[in-house]
């Protein structure tokens, strides 16, 4: 995946860096392979975009972007628009207060174990919903792991 | 004895903030990086030694690329410094040490300093200062420029690094590398740090390759996996770093603090442009309700002072009409003008324009700017010099040029008088509005000409832009107050030399031949002389003549007309003739000082032509449109 690609609020690792005629800069903030970056924001029209390389925030064209592979950490929360079915807990939710009230009607609320399905419909504590777009993509998950194998029960 | 202290660091880190503590001097810091553009001198005197301090350009590595950062790197270079600081930012430590280390391979003398450690406590970063020495093998300072913590401690380090030196070697790239750079070695003359430049040329460094021996080709004895290696080479320093810090720093999570969440409303994606619009329309309301008194004081003391002075005689006319009435006339704006700068320096200062710059990169994108160089711009509001000056932070020689020559269209402090007088006339129930739409104005004016001098002067490409946002700081009111003085002294200044100077000279041709009668003055003959020009435009004989003398200084152009009304209270304009007028003054011929700035920093006379030219004819074309749709209105 190319750094300009990642989504909004994951942590991503670097893997490789096309050379051009910033890289000495970007070397010396520390883009390096191996190093974890933030993505913070994005700016009116998706470009550019804040990230976060170690305590600095810098801002980057998506064209400079691109030149940056990067996968996603392994502990970095990623909207569920992003993610392979299955299933999650959620980590934060990116909204206001009216559209998290209606979240957390359905059950999806931060903390809670939610499932991907194939169809992406969302299967949480409370039954199976389907979830705008606009709304999977401020949900925030992780990856369960075995403290949440087992079935989601309805409530 | 002259001890030499060059200090370095990342941009705004601080590096003037410490100088400023270190000389007592006032050179003004702003909460963005790439303020200090070329080297700033100053020397103070500790313990009976004299220590002559160099500010230089921030850079994050010693590989330059833009102009500014040129300076430092062939300053630590050719004319190394006794003692060399390293500024690096507590709150963000790994970056200032990456260029220490980088420092370190120089083979210079060197302190690194740990700045901003008031902040750094506050969020709870704890740095223990033994562990940092042995890792780091340099004396280290924490410090904090705010509050003078650690000051003296500096100032014995630095005597006692100047008496004992210590230039330790750090770092070993391992075998690959390392044979690489002692190959390298023989390519390069003897006068030079050959390992420095071997290790440059290692990753691939363009100037490094300017320096290798004549009859050395650089093709063919580069490594075919050079990029490799210039990332391993980094690597291996941020390793090194991130051990060091392991050990020698502590930190707790970090939480949400309230300034995340006022930066969530301050760049936001939608509401973030909106914002900056309207708290520059604030700003332009706190400065005429807060200068109005006082201008409205000068003012009648000024008259109060003519009319006591009377003009029967020509000594006393030279004295109440020449001078009073001249000079007078712009220093009453003067209140306005610090109003103005006061409001720009808290946002300047707080930490805000960087955050405008990241929203509006993507419009300066499609202007082949960045917005860097529309921060640079933005320095134009003071003085279009220092915008013109500034420009040598960017990287890119075509958007360095671009920026020079659209800067004389961002409306600077020259013209706030000016506008100030116009818009006293002509509108004075809006006045705050009308202000406020000659600055946006003035901005789109400079988008489009980027525009136009992208297409016709210089074509090219965009630019990579990578650009720092710095923390938000709470603005200290004696920042702001030394910002605010700093531009408007300028102004002071100028109202003591080239405006009286001008402002005499109007009053002889005013004068002259024939004291009674203005309709028959030299200055008549040259305005109704070409007032044919300005026919047009709907301009009388008095605003030709004015707009001639303003080419000089535009604030000349208030003193002329105070003089030929006698008083800027008796001037006559009809809103629509005073809106041409004042779009007009926004566009045409930038004044000298500036296309002095323009032709030397350019090096050539060509762009001084280009942009007289070029501004006569746009400010012309404009103003023409706005008087016939004005006739069309009104």
């Amino acid at each position: 995946m190319k750094l300009s690609e990642a989504p909004i609020g994951a942590q991503v690792e670097v893997l490789h860096i096309e050379e051009s005629d910033i890289t000495p800069r970007l070397r010396g903030i520390g883009v390096l392979p191996g190093i974890k970056i933030e993505v913070l924001k994005s700016a009116p029209m998706g470009d550019p975009r804040m990230y976060r390389v170690f305590n600095k925030v810098i801002s980057l064209r998506s064209s400079e972007a691109e030149l940056i592979e990067v996968q996603t950490s392994e502990d970095s929360p990623l909207p569920l628009t992003f993610v392979s079915p299955g299933k999650y807990r959620v980590e934060h939710i990116e909204c206001g207060r009216i559209a998290w009230m209606n979240l957390s009607r359905l059950g999806i609320i931060e903390g809670a174990i939610v499932q991907l399905l194939d169809d992406r419909r969302v299967k949480t504590a409370n039954g199976v919903y389907d979830v705008g777009f606009g709304k999977l993509r401020k949900i925030y998950v992780i990856p369960c792991k075995q403290e949440c194998n087992h079935e989601i029960k309805n409530a | 004895m002259v001890i030499t202290v060059g200090l370095i660091g990342n941009p705004n880190v601080g590096k003037t903030s410490l100088f400023n503590k270190l000389v007592g001097a006032r050179q003004y810091v702003a909460n963005w990086p790439g303020v200090t553009v070329t080297r700033v001198e100053g020397a103070t005197s500790y313990k009976e030694q004299t220590l002559h301090f160099i500010d230089l350009p921030g850079l994050y590595t010693l590989s330059a690329t833009s102009l500014d950062e040129k300076v430092t790197r062939d300053f630590l270079l050719y004319s190394p410094p006794n003692v060399t600081i390293v500024v690096i930012d507590s709150m963000s430590p790994e970056q200032g040490m990456y260029l220490l280390l980088e420092t370190l391979e120089l083979n210079l003398n060197v302190i690194a300093v740990f700045n901003a450690i008031d902040e750094a406590k506050k969020n709870s970063i704890k740095f223990d200062k033994s562990s940092l020495e042995s890792y780091l093998r340099v004396p280290i300072v924490l410090t904090s420029a705010h509050t003078g913590e650690g000051i003296t401690e500096l100032m014995e380090t630095i005597l006692a690094t100047f008496r004992k030196p210590n230039r330790p070697k750090l770092l070993d790239y391992g075998p690959e590398i390392e044979s690489k750079v002692a190959e390298f070695e023989q390519y390069f003359e003897d006068k030079y740090n050959k390992r420095f430049l071997s290790l440059k040329l290692v990753e691939g460094d363009k100037f490094a390759m300017e320096l290798l021996k004549k009859d050395v080709e650089p093709t063919s004895v580069l490594p075919s996996n050079m990029s490799d290696l210039a990332i391993k080479i980094a690597k291996r320093r941020y390793e090194y770093v991130m051990n060091v810090l392991n050990r020698a720093m502590s930190k707790s999570e970090s939480a949400i603090t309230s300034m995340e969440a006022i930066d969530h409303v301050f760049t936001h994606k939608y509401i973030g442009i909106p914002i900056f619009f309207a708290l520059m329309y604030l700003a332009f309301n706190f400065t005429f309700k807060a200068s109005e008194p006082l201008v409205g004081l000068i003012e009648v003391g000024f008259q109060k002072l003519t009319d006591l002075i009377g003009s029967n005689s020509i000594f006393t006319s030279l004295i109440s009409q020449g001078i009073i009435n001249g000079v007078g006339s712009v220093i009453s704006f003067i209140p306005s003008i610090f109003a103005l700068f006061f409001a720009l320096g808290i946002m300047e200062e707080s930490g805000y324009l960087p955050r405008i710059a990241f929203l509006m990169d993507r419009a300066m994108y499609s202007l082949k700017l960045t917005g860097r160089s529309f921060m640079t711009l933005l320095l134009g509001f003071g003085c279009n010099v220092s915008s013109v000056m500034a420009a040598r932070g960017l990287t890119d020689e075509r958007e360095r040029v671009t920026t020079i020559l659209v800067s004389p269209f961002v409306s600077c402090s020259a013209r706030i008088p000016v506008y100030l007088m116009i818009i006293g006339i002509a509108f004075p129930n809006h006045r705050a509005e009308a202000f406020f739409v000659m600055y946006l104005l003035s901005i789109a004016l400079t988008a489009l000409s980027a525009r136009i001098i992208n297409k016709i002067v210089m074509k090219g490409e965009s630019i990579p832009l990578v650009m720092e946002l710095p923390r938000y700081r709470f603005p200290s009111l004696s920042n702001v107050a030394t910002y605010m003085w700093n531009r408007g002294k300028h102004f002071l200044q100028k109202a003591g030399t080239i405006i009286l100077v001008a402002s005499v000279i109007v009053w002889v041709l005013i004068y002259f031949p024939d004291p009674t009668n203005i309709e028959n003055s030299f200055a008549a003959m040259i305005g109704k002389g070409l007032q044919f020009i300005f026919a047009p435009l709907g301009f009388q004989w008095q605003t030709v003549s004015a707009l001639i003398f303003g080419s000089v200084a535009k604030e000349i152009i208030v003193s002329s007309f105070a003089q030929f009304y006698g008083g800027v209270g008796n001037i006559v304009l009809d809103p629509v003739t005073a809106s041409a007028l004042m779009v007009f003054i926004l566009g045409y011929i930038p004044c000298f000082a500036t296309l002095a700035a323009i032709k030397s920093e350019t090096n050539s006379l060509k762009y001084p032509i280009i942009s007289v030219v070029y501004s006569l004819s746009i400010s012309y074309i404009l103003a023409f449109l706005v008087s016939i749709i004005g006739r069309v209105i009104v």
